[in-house]
């Protein structure tokens, strides 16, 4: 289920990119975004009404299956998103974080810097100790896809940094995250 | 005592001078169900050469309507509004049906002091309950304010009030340089005479008092590690206690005054450690590998109790404060709760409780297991007791943050003004 929501974004997404070639825009930023009109409460929805982001790993029930996987590069994406309370990294970030444990291994200096985030609700303490299950479980996957532990450092600004400020699931589900770089 | 008295008294002198507001304050009242005692507080008489602008007997209104056990009466009900004991007529506020009456007056002593007169007396058997002087400085006069409400709280119900102490929260707002500034402020438990104590680049948790109420911890979030500070807020000095391997958050003073309860991260993994502060050695309590945060002590300083998900989701946990004890889990109810504190009384926790309608301000009994959900809004966190158990205090997250006082049934609720910025969390000071 969440592996096609994870397709229906990639398609959507490569469909923006198209779209945005077309009209000669500029780039399609996904992890900033206002919180589409129409989008809000406990609605869950793969992907936003505007179509200028992404959402995937989100517990709903959207179950319309695209087929099509190859549409966008992992390499594009540095930020995987989670269920609420949750820190298990899904099979789509993995793919993501294989993707970028490749470039890493051929880029032997480089450092990878990640920092785990949650959403507003839940207490401040245990939001911050929650971003730091989420990033320890992506640095587990970018060691065990062979990027040296000492080469890694993980932080955690639990829900201090939101990505996207709101009060609504389109807003939580984008700030549910962990996001990497090197 | 009498010295941290004077230390306020100055403080507020320093801050308040020339800078009043006649600010309205707004409590909500649920009608719908059970009503305090009625009480009368009758505009104060002003003498005509006393110009200054004092904050007087709205203040008294304001600190006995937010507990829920008053109901005082709105000034348009009166019949007269008596100053001396000689204008009051006791027939007129049988009329209105008033258990309780406070009359009182200002006078100027000289150029910056003010003898402030005050009566309580109960309208049943026409007898004054008790009569004081106050000689306010200009700007202490909220401080004396307070004083009689607590007298009249005293008096009437028996037990002691709450509002002479105070809060301590964090407050994060932009820049110019479209940067966030992160604060602790300190102010009276309703907001007024707010000071900034910190002002940083990094977001500043978890504020606890000393039982001394003279010094403040928190945890500061670093870029690479976050450290335990404790900070004495008169004189502004500040210095590290904790800064083990890990990320060192969530103090809690223990009531005694001696030790910090706090947690550890390290590898994803939070745990609860209790520092001893005159000799720095920590002992671990916890030690599984899921969360554990958010230490807070019963008020006999045996047990804390902390937020862990080792079952599914965030629930209570207890733990005596010693190595190598038996954990034992608390709540039971609702798909999650965390971050809580006892009652006063030892008898009851306030939490963050999620029964399916947000996460909103609960009442745990410890003896029954049953949560009371007492909060009307949804995203809400830093839940507390106040001092004496009689009101509750959390902050109200969402697009609006900001702090409200509760009445401990939820029935009575006020907004609590701050300085600029989105509110983090709250602490409440001891009552000393």
């Amino acid at each position: 289920m969440i592996r096609s929501l994870f397709f229906i974004g990639i398609t959507i997404f490569s469909l923006v990119l198209l779209a945005g070639c077309a009209k000669d825009v500029e780039s399609v930023d996904i992890t900033t975004t206002e919180s589409p009109e129409g989008v809000s409460g406990d609605e869950v929805s793969g992907v936003s009404g505007t179509g200028d982001a992404v959402q995937f790993g989100i517990d709903g029930d959207d179950s319309t299956d695209t087929g099509d996987t190859q549409a966008v590069d992992p390499l594009s994406q540095r930020t995987v998103y989670f269920g609420y309370d949750e820190s298990i990294v899904s099979d789509e970030a993995q793919t993501i974080i294989r993707a970028h444990a490749e470039v890493l291994i051929e880029n032997p200096d480089a450092k990878l810097e990640i920092s785990g985030h949650a959403d507003e609700r839940g207490t401040r303490e245990y939001n911050l100790a929650l971003g730091d299950q989420r990033a320890v479980a992506v640095s587990n996957f970018f060691q065990e896809f062979g990027v040296d532990v000492s080469r890694i450092s993980a932080t955690s600004y639990g829900e201090e940094l939101p990505a996207v400020i709101g009060s609504d699931e389109s807003a939580w589900s984008l700030n549910r995250r962990v996001e990497f770089d090197y | 005592m009498p010295n941290a008295a004077s230390k306020i008294l100055l403080m507020v002198i320093l801050l308040l001078t020339g800078a009043h507001v006649h600010a309205v304050v707004t409590i909500e009242i649920d009608q719908g169900v059970k009503r305090g005692i009625p009480i009368a507080i009758v505009p104060f008489g002003i003498s005509e050469d006393t110009d200054q602008e004092l904050e007087l007997d709205e203040v008294i209104r304001s600190d006995l309507s937010r507990t829920g056990r008053f109901d005082v009466l709105d000034v348009d009900r009166f019949l007269q509004t008596p100053t001396k004991v000689e204008d009051v007529d006791f027939a007129d506020w049988k009329l209105i049906s008033v258990d309780y009456l406070v009359i009182g007056s200002v006078e100027r002593v000289d150029e910056s002091n003010f003898r402030i007169e005050t009566r309580l007396f109960n309208v049943f058997n026409e007898k004054q309950i008790f009569g004081s002087q106050f000689i306010a400085t200009t700007g202490s006069d909220r401080q004396v304010m307070h004083q009689i409400a607590n007298e009249v709280y005293e008096r009437v119900t028996g037990t002691k009030s709450s509002f002479h102490t105070r809060i301590a929260y964090t407050i994060a707002s932009a820049t110019s340089e479209n940067k966030t500034e992160h604060r602790l402020v300190v102010a009276d438990y309703d907001g007024k005479n707010a000071t900034v104590i910190l002002k940083t680049d990094s977001p500043i948790l978890s504020p606890s008092w000393s039982p001394d109420s003279e010094k403040i911890t928190y945890s500061i979030l670093g870029r690479d590690q976050s450290k335990i500070w404790v900070q004495e807020i008169s004189s502004g000095e500040r210095q590290i206690v904790a800064e083990f391997e890990g990320q060192n958050r969530s103090p809690s003073w223990s009531p005694d005054g001696t030790r910090l309860a706090f947690a550890i991260s390290r590898d994803g993994n939070s745990d609860i450690f209790v520092l001893t502060l005159n000799t720095g050695e920590i002992i671990q309590l916890t030690k599984d590998r899921q969360i554990d945060t958010e230490p807070a002590w019963s008020p006999d300083a045996d047990y804390i109790v902390f937020t862990s998900n080792r079952g599914k989701g965030a629930q209570i946990y207890r733990v005596r404060a010693k190595e190598n004890q038996q954990i034992e889990r608390l709540t039971i109810y609702g798909k999650s709760n965390s971050r809580a504190s006892y009652s006063p009384s030892s008898e009851q926790l306030i939490l963050i409780t999620d029964q399916g309608t947000g996460n909103q301000v609960g009442i745990f009994d410890i003896e029954s297991k049953s949560i009371s959900v007492v909060s009307s809004t949804s995203i809400d966190d830093s839940a507390i007791y106040s001092p004496n158990g009689e009101m509750l205090m959390y902050v109200v997250e969402g697009r609006d943050r900001h702090i409200k006082i509760l009445s401990p049934d939820g029935r009575v609720q006020s907004r609590v003004e701050t300085v600029e910025g989105a509110v983090k969390q709250v602490a409440w000071s001891w009552d000393s």
